[in-house]
């Protein structure tokens, strides 16, 4: 969405400066940024939480001790989210990886609930 | 986003840093200040000073606690909770505090703030009470500051605090997966060379003490991380946090509501003495007592810090009305996972340190201080080429004049108003109500004329008018200390009161440095344009 058309793309007019080739100022570049920001913190902070309730859910240890690793490892995820919305060829690369990766939690978060509820 | 990983990763690094940057430096001021909470305090409590200095000596605990057992019976008989802190050797003094008793009619939920808390401070031998010092929040302060903000609800500032502490690890992660030559460029500096020699300052002052930084940055994210990210609380433990919190602790809160019930505390100090002997003969640090004089009255001990890298001390609990054992720890050893945060978070707070360890995780966090500024300078210096070849008339864009301004403002400022807090702390009438507020009010105070000036006047003049005015402030400190009433550093070093000679020495050495600096930026060790254009 935000890839940048780089000189290589154009070989047709490569002298003429477009104003797309400044990425602080074309339109698009801005609102690519704009995107994968909202991508980052929300959809991270989502893959986060649901990450750290199905890692809570899924560990075998005692009850306490599940809650703290589970939280433990979220505070990484959360970061590891937020490099993965900026490192994305596109910002819709980016939402869609955010977007399956809270998809496939979602799933197993709710096969540990059906299964919690069920023990 | 641009061209590669590397790029998408340079670039998250310098927003991440920068939007957040200004509160990252507050933090890492005020955090670095906290660990020498103590210290601070002491010195800002000049009555102390003659006081720590005659009573050095260790008095018997058993002693100790009858002293402040007897002490909060008279004058805080009413209480809903006591807390002791037993003398050792940062604080000669046996501290005793209160919660005061809610008036009649309060809301019973209402929880008092904790400036209101009721205190004393007592002769561990003797028991008088030496707690004639000037009213003050002394290092407290920074402490509070470092997470919970000011002027503000603590929750709030938490989660700002929290959001800025996320940043800062998006900054440190993605600036090391940047970093091509991470040790090559560890003894890289090249000074007097613009942009370049602050990439150098940069690199040396972040890649120096990078597990410091890294560290405390997620350590500090961990100590409130079940506020942060509660949903694994929420789906283990739906709807009963204090189980948890009871789980994680090892044992009830203590937080009751006292029970109709009157019964006379037992005496603390056979519970004291047990304690000790289930540690091995290890002393008690802290004593807390939940509704002293009802019969569902708890006492807490924890062990004294600084034997255990953990905040998870071994504690025990006893029964106020009978003296009874009821639960505890023998060692503070619980299961993997609660060690492993118990560490974290003690990595954090650095009460386990001793002076010297204490000493270097001062320096690491001068050194993210560093890492900080000049990360906020950089972006300035490498913007600034830009605005001037796009506009030709030596005019800055709006965005560059405003992180100008707040550089001066949030770094100098800062600086500038540290120091004000402290002669605040001196100067102002001893007495009266609202004192501690007063002097906070003289810290915000400056900062906020600092800023003004700085976003009025991103100049450097304004720079070094800051640094040199913070610089004197600072480096004047020592004399300020012996001129009212303070243990000057004369008498603190003769007495072997290092805590006093130490804060004197560090200001004296901070203000030389921030002089120093102000005197580097004067006209003739201007940076040349053609080097300060170059690209890195």
């Amino acid at each position: 969405m935000t890839s940048l058309p780089s000189p290589a793309a154009h070989p047709a007019r490569p002298a003429r400066p477009h104003r797309d080739a400044d990425p602080g100022t074309g339109l698009r570049y801005r609102a690519g940024v704009a995107s994968r920001t909202v991508a980052a913190i929300g959809g991270g902070y989502l893959l986060a939480s649901l990450g750290t309730e199905a890692l809570a859910r899924a560990l075998p240890l005692a009850p306490v001790d599940n809650v703290v690793t589970a939280t433990l490892a979220g505070l990484v995820l959360y970061p590891c989210a937020v490099m993965w919305s900026f490192a994305a060829a596109s910002a819709l690369r980016a939402w869609l990886g955010l977007g399956a990766a809270c998809a496939l939690t979602m799933l197993v978060l709710l096969a540990l609930r059906a299964l919690g509820g069920a023990a | 986003m641009k061209e590669g990983f590397r790029q998408s990763m340079a670039w998250l690094h310098t927003w991440s840093g920068l939007l957040v940057g200004w509160i990252l430096f507050l933090v890492f001021a005020a955090g670095t200040a906290s660990y020498f909470r103590d210290e601070i305090t002491l010195w800002m409590k000049p009555e102390l000073h003659s006081a720590s200095q005659t009573h050095a000596a260790q008095a018997s605990q058993a002693g100790a606690i009858d002293l402040a057992q007897q002490t909060l019976e008279q004058r805080a008989g009413n209480s809903r909770r006591w807390f002791i802190n037993m003398p050792n050797a940062r604080n000669p003094a046996l501290e005793a505090s209160w919660i005061p008793a809610p008036p009649k009619g309060a809301d019973p939920k209402a929880r008092p703030k904790r400036r209101e808390f009721g205190s004393a401070t007592l002769d561990p031998a003797t028991g008088k009470d030496l707690g004639t010092a000037r009213a003050t929040r002394g290092g407290d302060f920074f402490f509070r500051l470092h997470f919970d903000l000011h002027y503000m609800s603590a929750i709030w500032g938490r989660w700002i605090v929290g959001a800025c502490a996320m940043c800062m690890l998006v900054a440190i992660l993605s600036g090391i997966v940047t970093h091509k030559r991470i040790f090559k460029d560890f003894f890289t500096f090249r000074p007097g060379k613009g942009q370049r020699s602050w990439l150098d300052a940069h690199n040396v002052s972040a890649v120096l003490a990078l597990p410091f930084h890294l560290m405390i940055t997620y350590t500090g994210l961990v100590t409130l991380m079940f506020m942060y990210l509660p949903s694994g609380v929420q789906a283990v433990y739906p709807d009963k946090s204090d189980a948890f919190y009871a789980d994680l602790n090892g044992g009830p809160s203590g937080n009751t509501r006292p029970s109709r019930e009157l019964v006379p505390l037992a005496p603390l100090g056979p519970m004291l003495a047990q304690a000790s002997r289930i540690w091995h003969g290890a002393p008690v640090g802290r004593i807390t007592v939940s509704n002293p004089g009802h019969a569902n009255a708890r006492v807490n001990l924890v062990l004294q810090e600084g034997r255990d890298m953990t905040q998870a001390l071994p504690n025990l609990t006893f029964e106020g009305a009978t003296g009874k054992l009821v639960a505890g720890t023998e060692t503070g050893q619980g299961s993997g996972a609660l060690q492993t945060r118990g560490v974290m978070y003690g990595l954090h707070v650095g009460r386990f340190a001793d002076s010297l360890v204490r000493a270097l995780f001062f320096l690491s966090g001068l050194a993210g201080c560093a890492m900080v500024a000049t990360g906020l300078l950089m972006w300035a210096v490498k913007e600034r080429p830009k605005h001037l070849k796009a506009r030709k008339d030596g005019s800055i864009g709006f965005g560059l004049r405003l992180v100008d301004g707040l550089n001066v403002g949030g770094i100098a400022g800062l600086l500038l108003a540290m120091p004000v807090l402290f002669w605040a702390n001196r100067l102002l009438p001893v007495g009266g109500t609202g004192r501690p507020d007063l002097e906070i009010a003289c810290f915000f105070t400056a900062w906020g004329i600092a800023a003004v000036a700085g976003l009025a006047w991103p100049a450097r003049w304004m720079w070094r008018l800051q640094l040199a005015l913070g610089g004197a402030l600072f480096a004047l400190l020592p004399l300020l200390n012996a001129a009212t009433g303070g243990a000057g550093l004369a008498s603190s070093l003769a007495h072997g009161l290092w805590a006093i000679a130490g804060f004197d020495l560090v200001s004296l050495v901070l203000g030389v440095l921030l002089l120093y600096a102000s005197l580097r930026l004067g006209p003739r060790a201007a940076v040349k344009p053609r080097l300060a254009g170059s690209a890195a």
